[in-house]
C-alpha cells in the first residue's frame, strides 16, 4: 500500500506539472483574453521603418445587411498597425494598443510588400524575427503584394469568409485543386529554400484588381484578389513576378501539381483540356562546364468543350491524337519559356537545378558552386511531354449542330 | 523512508531498466538534438547515425565487460573488488561529479527550452523549481519509483515519436538527406559518428541499476535491446526532422524536434500537435534529471552512511539549483557546454570509457597474475 501511494504520488507530481504547464494555452492566457492574429502585412520603407498591419480576430462580429438588401457576413476582424525601426518594436507597439495579449501562432497568411521583399537586409531581419520568436511560427503561407495594394487588400471581397486570412487560406486550397496557376508556399518552405544549396525560393503573389461586377453593392467589395503567378527570389531577395503559365510549370516540375487547364487551338480544332495525375522528372548532368537539363512530364488529360474549326471530319482516334499533340506542344513551349526566362532574364534557380546536381553528382556540384553563379551554365537538353487523353466527357464527337 | 535502505532493497525488472535507459537516452535528442547541431555532423546523416551505433558499442564495451564478469554486483562492489575500497570511493566521487555535470547541463537545456518555447513569461526560479522539486522527490523515493515511473511515461513519449514520424510523411522531402554517401570524406563522417557516440552515456544507467534486477538477467542482452530501441527511435526522430526542416534550418533552431513537431498536422482536422510533444516530453525531462540524481545518491551511499544520503540529495540539488540560476542569469547557454566546447565529450568519454577501461586492464592483469601464481604452484 505504501509503495502504491508512493507510485501514485510520484506519477501525479509530473502529471500535475504538465497540466499546469499545458492547460488551455501554454502561456496561461485564456483564449478570450487573446488577440488572435489571422493575417499580417509586413512593409519596409526607404527611411528604414518597418510597418506591420495585423488582422486580429474579433469575436464580436455579426451579420449585417448591405445597402442592396443582400445579407452579407460582416468582417469579424479588427485591423491594427504600427511602425518601428525593428519588427519586434512594431509588434510591441501593436500589442501596447490592444487590451488583450497578442497571439500570433494562429496566423494563416503573411503578406510582404514588394519593396520589403526586395530589400535584402529587411528580409534577413524578417526571417530572423520569424524563426527566433516562439509566437510567430513557420506555418503561415507567404505572399508578395504590390506596395500600392496594401490599403485595397482589406477592401477586397472575401467571399463567404469573414476573415481575410481564412479567405486566402481557403482559396489557396481550391486553387491547388483546380488550376495550379498560383504558388502557395509556407514560410517554412521559403526559409528552407533560402538555406538549401542550389535552390532559390519562390512565394505566392497576390494582386488586388477592380471588380468587374459588384452585386453586393458593399463598398468593401469593390476589389477582388487574384492569386495567379508567383514571386521569384534570388536567395533572400525578391527579384520579379512570373506569370500564371510559369506558375503552372513551377508546380509541375516541383511536384506540387494537382490539376490545371490548358486552352489549345489551331485551324482545325479548339479545345480546353484539364491536366491531372502529372508526374515529372528532371535529370541533371554536368559536362563541358554546362549543366545539361532533361525534363520529362507525363500526365492524363480530360477534355472540356471541343469546337471543330473546319469541316474536315475527325474520327475519335484522330481527335484524341490531335488534342494530345496540341497539348504536348503547348506544355513543351511553356516549360521552355519558363526555364529560359528563369535562366536568362531573372537568373535564379527556382527549380533547384543546382540542388539536383548536388544530389546526383556532389563532387561536380562543389566545383560548380565554387564558381558562383551557375544558372547561366544551364542548357535545356531535352523536354519530353507525354500526355494521354483518357476522358472526353459525356460527348464522343464534337457537337456540330447538324 | 530512508533512501540508503531503499536503494539496497529495491528490485526492478528488465523492462523497467530498458525503458528507463531508452527514455533517458532519447530525451537529449527530444529536447536538443545535438546530432544535427554539431559542426562535425555532416550531410551524410544516415551514415553518421549508423556508424555512431558501432562506436557506441565499442566505447561501452569496457563497462559491458565489467558487468558481465561481475553479474549481480553493484558499481561500488565491482570497483572495490578490482581496485580496493579506498580507490572505489575515489571513483564514486568522480562519478558523483559526472552526474552533477550531466544533471546541470541537461537542466540548462530544459530551462532554456521551456523559457523560450513554452512558458517565456514564467520566472526562471519558478521554472527551475517546477523541474527540480519533482526530481528531488523522486530521488527521495529511490530507484524503484524511478523505474516504475519510466514504465508509465516512456511508452507515451515513444508513442508520440512514432505518431509524429507518421504524420510528418506528407511534408518530407527525401532530397534533404541526399546524397547518403558521397558528399563527405570518410574521416569527417567517422569523426562525426564518434562525437555522436560519446554523447550517449546511458550505459551508466544499466551499470548503476543492474544489481537491482529482479532475476539474474543478462545485462549484455538488456544493453543490446536498449541500444536497438534507442537507435530505432533516434532514427525516427532525426530523419523526419531533417526530411521536413532540412539540416541547415534544423541545426539553427534551439530544439529542432519541437520545431518539427510544430509543423505536424493531420489534414485540417488536427493541428497544434506539438502540445502533445511537450506534454509527453516534460515528465520524461524530469525522469532524466531524477535518474542522474538517483545515480549520484547511489554513488554517495557507497562512500558514506545511508542516513546522510537524504541530506546529500538535498544539498546536491540545492547546489545544482543555485549554479543553474547563476549560469542562466549570466546568459550561459546549453550550446556552449554541449556543442561549442569539447567539455561534454571529454567528461563523457572519461566516465563511460576510459575509467572502466582502466578497471578492465587492472582486472585482466590481476587475473593473469593469479593464473601465473597458480601455474607456479
Amino acid at each position: 500500500m505504501k509503495r502504491l501511494c508512493a507510485l501514485v504520488v510520484a506519477i501525479m507530481c509530473p502529471v500535475c506539472c504538465s497540466i499546469m504547464l499545458l492547460a488551455s494555452c501554454s502561456s496561461g492566457i485564456e483564449p478570450r483574453n487573446m488577440a488572435i492574429t489571422n493575417s499580417a502585412i509586413y512593409d519596409y520603407d526607404e527611411s528604414g521603418l518597418f510597418h506591420v498591419i495585423l488582422e486580429i480576430i474579433d469575436s464580436k462580429g455579426s451579420d449585417s445587411q448591405s445597402n442592396t438588401g443582400i445579407v452579407t457576413q460582416s468582417r469579424t476582424s479588427v485591423i491594427t498597425s504600427a511602425s518601428d525601426y525593428t519588427l519586434s518594436g512594431a509588434i510591441t507597439a501593436i500589442a501596447d494598443k490592444l487590451d488583450k495579449t497578442l497571439f500570433g501562432t494562429h496566423n494563416r497568411i503573411r503578406f510582404l510588400t514588394e519593396r520589403m521583399a526586395s530589400n535584402e537586409l529587411a528580409m534577413q531581419e524578417f526571417v530572423d524575427f520569424i524563426i527566433r520568436n516562439d509566437e510567430f511560427d513557420e506555418r503561415p503561407l507567404l505572399f508578395i503584394i504590390k506596395d500600392e495594394d496594401i490599403e485595397k487588400l482589406f477592401k477586397a471581397d472575401i467571399g463567404l469568409h469573414t476573415l481575410l486570412g481564412e479567405y486566402v487560406y481557403g482559396t489557396s486550397r481550391s486553387n491547388i485543386e483546380s488550376s495550379s496557376d498560383g504558388v502557395f508556399i509556407t514560410t517554412l518552405k521559403f526559409i528552407i529554400d533560402i538555406l538549401e544549396d542550389g535552390q532559390d525560393p519562390v512565394a505566392g503573389f497576390v494582386s488586388v484588381n477592380n471588380k468587374d461586377l459588384n452585386l453586393s453593392g458593399a463598398a468593401s467589395d469593390e476589389y477582388e484578389l487574384a492569386f495567379e503567378g508567383m514571386a521569384v527570389f534570388n536567395g533572400i531577395k525578391y527579384i520579379s513576378y512570373m506569370s500564371k503559365d510559369d506558375a503552372i510549370v513551377y508546380n509541375a516540375l516541383a511536384g506540387k501539381f494537382k490539376r490545371a487547364r490548358l486552352s489549345i487551338y489551331n485551324d482545325e480544332i479548339s479545345t480546353a483540356v484539364e491536366m491531372y495525375e502529372m508526374h515529372s522528372c528532371i535529370n541533371v548532368e554536368y559536362a563541358n562546364e554546362q549543366i545539361l537539363l532533361d525534363v520529362e512530364i507525363k500526365a492524363k488529360l480530360r477534355t472540356g468543350e471541343i469546337l471543330k474549326q473546319s469541316d474536315r471530319s475527325i474520327s475519335a482516334s484522330n481527335l484524341k491524337e490531335q488534342i494530345e499533340i496540341l497539348a504536348e506542344s503547348k506544355m513543351k513551349s511553356m516549360i521552355q519559356d519558363t526555364l529560359t526566362v528563369s535562366r536568362d532574364e531573372i537568373e535564379t534557380d527556382i527549380f533547384g537545378i543546382g540542388n539536383l546536381l548536388r544530389v546526383s553528382a556532389p563532387n561536380k556540384w562543389r566545383m560548380v558552386a565554387q564558381n558562383g553563379k551557375y544558372i547561366n551554365a544551364m542548357v535545356i537538353n531535352n523536354i519530353i511531354v507525354d500526355f494521354s487523353v483518357t476522358y472526353f466527357g459525356e460527348l464522343i464527337n464534337p457537337f456540330t449542330g447538324d | 523512508m530512508r533512501l540508503g535502505a531503499s536503494v539496497k532493497n529495491i528490485k526492478i525488472s528488465a523492462l523497467q531498466l530498458i525503458l528507463l535507459a531508452v527514455g533517458v537516452a532519447l530525451m537529449l535528442p527530444y529536447t536538443f538534438m545535438p546530432i544535427i547541431k554539431s559542426a562535425e555532423t555532416t550531410r551524410s546523416l544516415i551514415l553518421t547515425i549508423t556508424l555512431s551505433i558501432v562506436y557506441l558499442l565499442i566505447l561501452d564495451a569496457p563497462i559491458i565487460f565489467l558487468m558481465k564478469k561481475h553479474q549481480g554486483a553493484s558499481a561500488h562492489e565491482i570497483f572495490g573488488s578490482i581496485a580496493g575500497s579506498k580507490f572505489s570511493k575515489v571513483i564514486s566521487v568522480v562519478y558523483i561529479l559526472l552526474f552533477a555535470f550531466l544533471l546541470f547541463s541537461y537542466a540548462l537545456i530544459v530551462v532554456q527550452f521551456l523559457k523560450t518555447s513554452i512558458i517565456p513569461t514564467v520566472p526562471t526560479t519558478v521554472v527551475l523549481s517546477a523541474i527540480l522539486v519533482p526530481a528531488v522527490y523522486i530521488v527521495f523515493k529511490g530507484g524503484g519509483v524511478l523505474a516504475r515511473i519510466s514504465v508509465f511515461f516512456v511508452p507515451i513519449m515513444l508513442f508520440t515519436i512514432l505518431l509524429f514520424s507518421i504524420f510528418g510523411v506528407p511534408d518530407m522531402d527525401i532530397k534533404r538527406i541526399l546524397p547518403i554517401v558521397g558528399s563527405d570524406s570518410i574521416l569527417s563522417v567517422n569523426k562525426a559518428a564518434l562525437i555522436v557516440a560519446t554523447r550517449v552515456s546511458e550505459v551508466l544507467i544499466i551499470f548503476s541499476f543492474a544489481n537491482h534486477l529482479r532475476k539474474t538477467q543478462s545485462t549484455t542482452k538488456i544493453y543490446l535491446i536498449t541500444i536497438c530501441m534507442y537507435s530505432i527511435f533516434l532514427v525516427l526522430m532525426v530523419l523526419p526532422t531533417v526530411l521536413v526542416l532540412g539540416q541547415k534550418y534544423a541545426s539553427m533552431t534551439l530544439n529542432p524536434y519541437y520545431t518539427y513537431a510544430r509543423q505536424i498536422k493531420f489534414y485540417d482536422s488536427i493541428e497544434r500537435l506539438h502540445a502533445l510533444s511537450a506534454l509527453a516530453g516534460f515528465p520524461c525531462m524530469i525522469l532524466r534529471l531524477s535518474t542522474y540524481g538517483v545515480m549520484a545518491s547511489k554513488m554517495f551511499s557507497n562512500i558514506a552512511l545511508a542516513k546522510h544520503t537524504k541530506v546529500f540529495t538535498l544539498a546536491f540539488f540545492i547546489v545544482i539549483f543555485i549554479t543553474l540560476l547563476l549560469a542562466l542569469s549570466y546568459g550561459f547557454f546549453a550550446n556552449t557546454i554541449i556543442i561549442d566546447t569539447n567539455t561534454y565529450i571529454v567528461i563523457s568519454i572519461i566516465a563511460k570509457c576510459i575509467l572502466p577501461l582502466v578497471f578492465v586492464v587492472i582486472y585482466l592483469i590481476k587475473k593473469a597474475l593469479v593464473k601465473l601464481t597458480l601455474l607456479r604452484r
